[in-house]
């Protein structure tokens, strides 16, 4: 009987011994890798300390606390408080604590080839989807991180796999994150709920793996439970260094069942933008064209990878930026990059603020703040109300556009500039 | 946050009843809209008096335990926040949707609060009306028209985990089984 990948990946690291998994099994399985941030309140390290005294966890090095994905303490003597709460238990069972400054979570967790082909990985946000990119399930755990932390297990129930087949070229001046926000709009933001999105086609194929994030990532936009990309010859390439040991590609079998299949071919796509204030609100840049925007930032889980700065810095060259633009890269190794290949400076002589790596201005929670009234504009995978100040606005658009928004100060088409 | 004042529940029987009035939302609502960040940030007392106004401005004001939060579809669909367990401390007793997006879904068996999923079934269920659901047997009365609807009951070890008040409180209950955490 043929399977498909997160059903076979599922079955490998399941409890009990299985030969077979269809949707709607219910699996307890081995984890890989888990990791969390710190919260919105103690609650997340409560969840821990409200089970009683923890002698160890299932095992230190396959567990990771990102303390700085959202929050850096800024003057509040709770959040350092918490913090410190939080780092001293993590210490005391081995568990490594990545700081503020270290960057975005799940960009790290791939960087350093804690997901792996063949894994399965759980950590406590939204967007663990994105792991996918180099051919892991992995998804989000939350309030049960408790029970990963002391079993190493959990219990998932084996989803339907939704295709999304992805071909073409793209046009100058449409990027991955064009590409990506044509589909949520397209589909909408239930199209794959609780499924597993499985990305392919000969443009996904095509692309760097850290172009292949926003796919992966903002899967969740879609409603799905997981994604995954099959690991093709630039993932194992991209992989090479970073995963220490040996791994299995898992793959879909021929024939294997898939309820539902979408193609697009990216080849006609117009820049795009998403217009305030949902993830779906697509339209082609041409409607948007003169809107004022007081912020931009570069960056995010969706725009703050080296490709990304690279296109920026093509862009925003010997410019100076009209808007305030934050330029926030993704983790330290796109930091190192964009210095070595000298878009820091580009990007100083534009008028630019530097940041370190961080989340972005997705969540305004540490950096970039908005009066009510002012409107933003970032590369990252929402713009929900709640996420910024109540009467503020959020543009989403390709690291490109931010760009050549952010000379203008105003929204433009980045083919002005290309 | 234990005590389930207007909740009956005994294990022999398993009878869960939560009775309250409807506050429905529509189609994909995100937590966001629920649970702001900026109220989030703030701490949980600003959190409570200002849990849903978003979306519904009377709500923090004039819910009350074991009132029913209901939706369209895709319930909870974006931020991995728990927005499930803040609804549940601002004293909703159950939710009722025609979809719940994964994590919400999750979260909310997770800290103890039961979601039914009916579908089509939701147009049954208007805002203000009142409803008794019976949670183990998955029986939603709508006590303001007098119809019932039958939403699909939990399996077993989903159940054990609600009755336990969520994951955390189940796994304390089975200490024993925890070899990682301290024994006695």
């Amino acid at each position: 009987m043929p399977f498909t990948a997160v059903e076979k990946i599922l079955m490998k690291h399941s409890v009990t011994p299985v030969s077979k998994a269809v949707p709607g099994d219910i699996l307890t399985c081995h984890i890989d890798y888990a990791g969390m941030h710190e919260g919105f309140d103690a609650r997340k390290y409560e969840q821990f300390t409200s089970l009683g005294e923890m002698t160890g966890v299932f095992d230190p090095k396959k567990i990771g606390m990102f303390m700085g994905h959202h929050f850096c303490t800024g003057h509040s003597d709770e959040l350092a408080e918490d913090q410190k709460k939080t780092r001293d238990w993590a210490e005391k069972l081995g568990i490594r604590v990545f700081n503020f400054g270290s960057g975005i979570a799940h960009i790290i967790i791939m960087e350093e080839g804690l997901a792996y082909p063949g894994s399965l990985c759980v950590f406590g946000d939204s967007h663990t989807p994105a792991y996918g990119a180099v051919g892991t399930i992995s998804t989000q755990c939350g309030i049960e991180m408790g029970q990963v932390f002391l079993t190493g297990t959990l219990w998932f129930k084996v989803p339907d796999t939704h295709k999304y087949i992805i071909t073409g070229e793209t046009k100058k001046g449409v990027y991955p994150r064009d590409v990506i926000q044509h589909i949520v709009g397209t589909v909408g933001m239930d199209a794959s709920v609780y499924k597993c999105i499985e990305w392919d086609g000969s443009y996904i194929h095509s692309l760097p793996v850290p172009l292949r994030f926003p796919f992966t990532l903002m899967s969740t936009e879609l409603g799905a439970k997981c994604a995954y990309i099959e690991p093709d010859q630039i993932t194992v390439e991209w992989l090479k260094g970073r995963v220490k040991h040996e791994y299995e590609i898992v793959k879909s079998d021929p024939g294997a069942s898939f309820e539902k299949t979408y193609t697009f071919n990216v080849s006609k796509l117009e820049p795009l933008i998403c217009a305030p204030s949902s993830p779906e609100n697509t339209k082609p840049i041409s409607e948007a064209l003169g809107v004022h925007i007081d912020q931009v930032c570069l960056g995010t889980c969706t725009g703050g990878s080296i490709y990304d700065f690279r296109e920026a810095a093509k862009i925003l060259k010997g410019k100076k930026v009209k808007a305030r633009t934050l330029i926030i890269p993704g983790t330290n190794e796109v930091l190192r990059a964009c210095g070595h290949e000298g878009l820091l400076e580009i990007f100083v002589d534009a008028g630019c603020d530097l940041f370190p790596p961080y989340c972005g201005t997705c969540q305004t929670l540490s950096i970039g703040h908005l009066a009510p009234g002012e409107v933003q504009m970032h590369p990252g995978p929402r713009n929900w109300p709640g996420r910024t100040a109540e009467g503020s606005f959020t543009y989403l658009g390709s690291p490109a556009t931010c760009a050549a928004t952010a000379v203008e100060g105003k929204i433009t088409d980045p083919r002005n500039y290309l | 946050m234990e005590k389930r004042t207007k909740t009956t529940k005994t294990t022999k029987t398993k009878e869960w009843i939560v009775e309250g009035r409807v506050w429905k939302v529509g189609d994909n609502v995100n937590t966001e809209s629920i649970t702001p960040s900026h109220w989030l940030h703030s701490g949980h007392e600003p959190m409570m008096e200002h849990i849903g106004e978003m979306l519904i401005p009377e709500f923090p004001k004039k819910a009350k335990k074991n009132d029913i939060w209901a939706a369209g579809t895709n319930l909870g669909c974006s931020s991995s926040r728990n927005a499930p367990l803040f609804l549940k401390d601002k004293g909703i007793g159950v939710v009722i949707c025609a979809s719940a997006a994964r994590i919400f879904y999750r979260n909310a068996l997770n800290s103890g609060l039961p979601v039914f999923e009916i579908g089509e079934e939701m147009k049954k269920i208007r805002m203000g009306d009142k409803l008794r659901v019976h949670v183990g047997a998955g029986k939603i009365e709508n006590l303001t028209t007098g119809e019932t609807i039958q939403a699909k009951p939990f399996p077993d070890f989903i159940m054990e985990i609600l009755e336990a008040g969520g994951i955390n409180k189940f796994i304390v209950k089975h200490k024993a089984e925890y070899k990682l955490l301290k024994q006695g």
